[in-house]
């Protein structure tokens, strides 16, 4: 208690780092495991071998991975671009395959029923498609987020600054308040971050949830 | 107008059929003449579904053609088609996610309309269905099956079509509602005057709405077309017969004389009305 009493004002900092990270993170794995999920569930020739390959991806160990990445992308070595690039890519792993289901979740027959009445291609996608596979698309994204939060604590190992600081820190100079407050905080972090993706997919989906008493009622 | 020239659908070995199979549809001719309702009756199989998704080009012939006003229907734009189609589908078919207003505003909007005047249009239409505005807000999980088959009605009409599919739209809800809805039917028709292709497998539902109703066997072979007092004065044979038969019971209607009116009884003997030339004299 004795440390966090003299060091709880790097806390913030530490928080925001760990947000700079994260939040690119979480929103290109969404941007990019929404249309290769479609495109799976669409096309199963394609659609099979994406998803296979997005899995094996997420059993890559996060070290080498941080070292391949500056080969590949050309970003560098010790950079935060590099760690996004890593974070995107574990969470698109993460959330490919739930992506496909959530479109294989959408009512076949409400999908029937929009193309008799006339949706086709992009109108189909983006006002019947996308909307009905939100749902799951957001309890996938919940998950990835959790994930994305608790591996940004990573970075430290190749100096980028966050929570996961006080984690390295901490063990390296024995104290167990340092290490405690680095786990919890990322706990709090995720948490917090969770309660934003649900209210944004309450925000997304208002026939799901049931309204106050009366509205829209004689 | 509406023309069935030899139209077959085979959906193919996935339909898992025996070596002799059959297509789902195999051979089938009919005009839907402008302005009336034909209704299509058969069981469940018979390919009823498919006919009517053939005119929208939800499903295309392996042979043969459907045409409206003299067109082939493979010669148009699928999309452009559907959107000038009415098409009323079991369960409503409504958007779970859009709300009532905005279901039936749907086709006026992806025609371009402006969302406004297609909201503000869409109540009018309620209306004419006989359902409160004040549902507009509510999405379709928050009505009653009845109310979301009006809905479905009032979506089918909000492009203005000259020909309305109706797929079994009553068959979900109760026989009370249900008569209700083909009341209401009756009244937009004679109002509206639409080119309507109904599918039902209820027999008395086909013989209440329809101007021509079309007895379908298996594969969609046509067993009897006609009005409903020729099929029930002549059925065609013993499949027709027996398609009408729980109903031909209650059809083989006696009369017998109480105080100088003549009164109508069912076939277990039940009073069900009076001559109308009697009762109004
Ligand atoms: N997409 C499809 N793929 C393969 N076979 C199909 C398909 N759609 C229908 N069939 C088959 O075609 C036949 C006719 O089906 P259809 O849906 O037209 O019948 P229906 O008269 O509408 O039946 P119901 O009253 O049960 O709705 C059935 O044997 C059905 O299994
Ligand atoms: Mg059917």
């Amino acid at each position: 208690m004795k440390w966090l009493a003299a060091n709880w004002q790097q806390l913030p900092g530490l928080v925001g780092d760990h947000l700079e990270l994260c939040i690119p993170a979480i929103l290109l794995s969404i941007l990019i495991a929404v249309p290769i999920g479609w495109l799976a569930h669409r096309h199963r020739l394609v659609g099979a071998p994406l998803l296979g390959a997005a899995s094996l991806l997420y059993a890559v160990p996060a070290l080498p991975l941080l070292v391949i990445i500056p080969l590949i992308f050309g970003t560098p070595l010790r950079s935060p671009a590099t760690m996004i690039v890593a974070l995107t890519l574990y969470g698109v792993a993460l959330l490919v395959r739930t992506a496909a289901d959530a479109f294989a979740a959408v009512d076949a027959q409400a999908r029937q029923a929009a193309i008799a009445v006339g949706y086709s291609g992009r109108t189909l996608f983006w006002r019947v498609d996308l909307p009905l596979a939100t749902p799951v698309l957001v309890s996938g994204t919940r998950v990835m987020t959790v994930s994305t939060v608790s591996l940004v604590t990573l970075g430290a190992l190749i100096g980028e600054s966050g929570l996961g600081v006080l984690l390295t820190d901490g063990f390296q100079r024995g104290i167990a308040a340092e290490v405690a407050a680095g786990i919890i905080a990322t706990v709090v972090v995720a948490l917090v971050l969770d309660g934003v993706v649900i209210a944004a997919g309450r925000a997304l989906t208002p026939w799901t949830w049931p309204r106050r008493q009366g509205r829209g009622r004689p | 107008m509406i023309e069935f020239r030899h139209a077959c659908k085979d959906y193919g070995e996935s339909s898992g059929a025996s070596p002799s199979h059959l297509p789902a549809v195999s051979d089938f001719s009919l005009t839907v003449p402008s302005h009336r309702t034909v209704v299509l009756v058969g069981s469940s199989g018979s390919g009823k579904t498919t006919l009517l998704r053939m005119v929208n080009r939800m499903v295309d012939p392996t042979s043969g053609a459907v045409l409206i006003d003299g067109q082939d229907v493979a010669h148009t734009d699928p999309v452009a088609l559907r959107r000038s189609i009415g098409y009323v589908m079991q369960q409503g078919g409504l958007l779970p996610h859009r709300t009532v207003a905005d279901n039936v505003a749907t086709v006026p909007i992806l025609n371009g309309a402006p969302r406004r005047q297609a909201r503000h249009d869409a109540l009018g239409l309620l209306e004419r269905v006989g359902l409160d505005a004040s549902l507009a807000d509510r999405y379709p999980a928050e009505l009653s099956g009845g109310q979301q088959q009006r809905v479905g009605v009032a979506r089918a009409l909000a492009a203005d079509p000259n020909i309305m599919l109706m797929d079994e739209p009553f068959g979900a809800v109760d026989p009370i509602v249900r008569r209700e809805l083909q009341d209401e039917l009756l009244r937009l028709q004679t109002e509206l005057g639409k080119t309507i292709l109904f599918v039902t497998h209820d027999i008395d539902e086909a013989f209440r709405l329809a101007d021509v109703v079309v007895v379908l066997r298996e594969h969609a072979l046509i067993a009897q077309t006609g009005t409903a007092a020729q099929i029930l004065a002549n059925p065609a044979d013993d499949f027709v017969r027996t398609f009408i038969g729980s109903a031909g019971a209650d059809r083989a209607l006696t009369t017998t004389h109480v105080d100088g009116r003549t009164v109508v009884l069912d076939g277990a003997g039940r009073a069900v009305g009076v001559l109308a030339a009697e009762a109004t004299s």
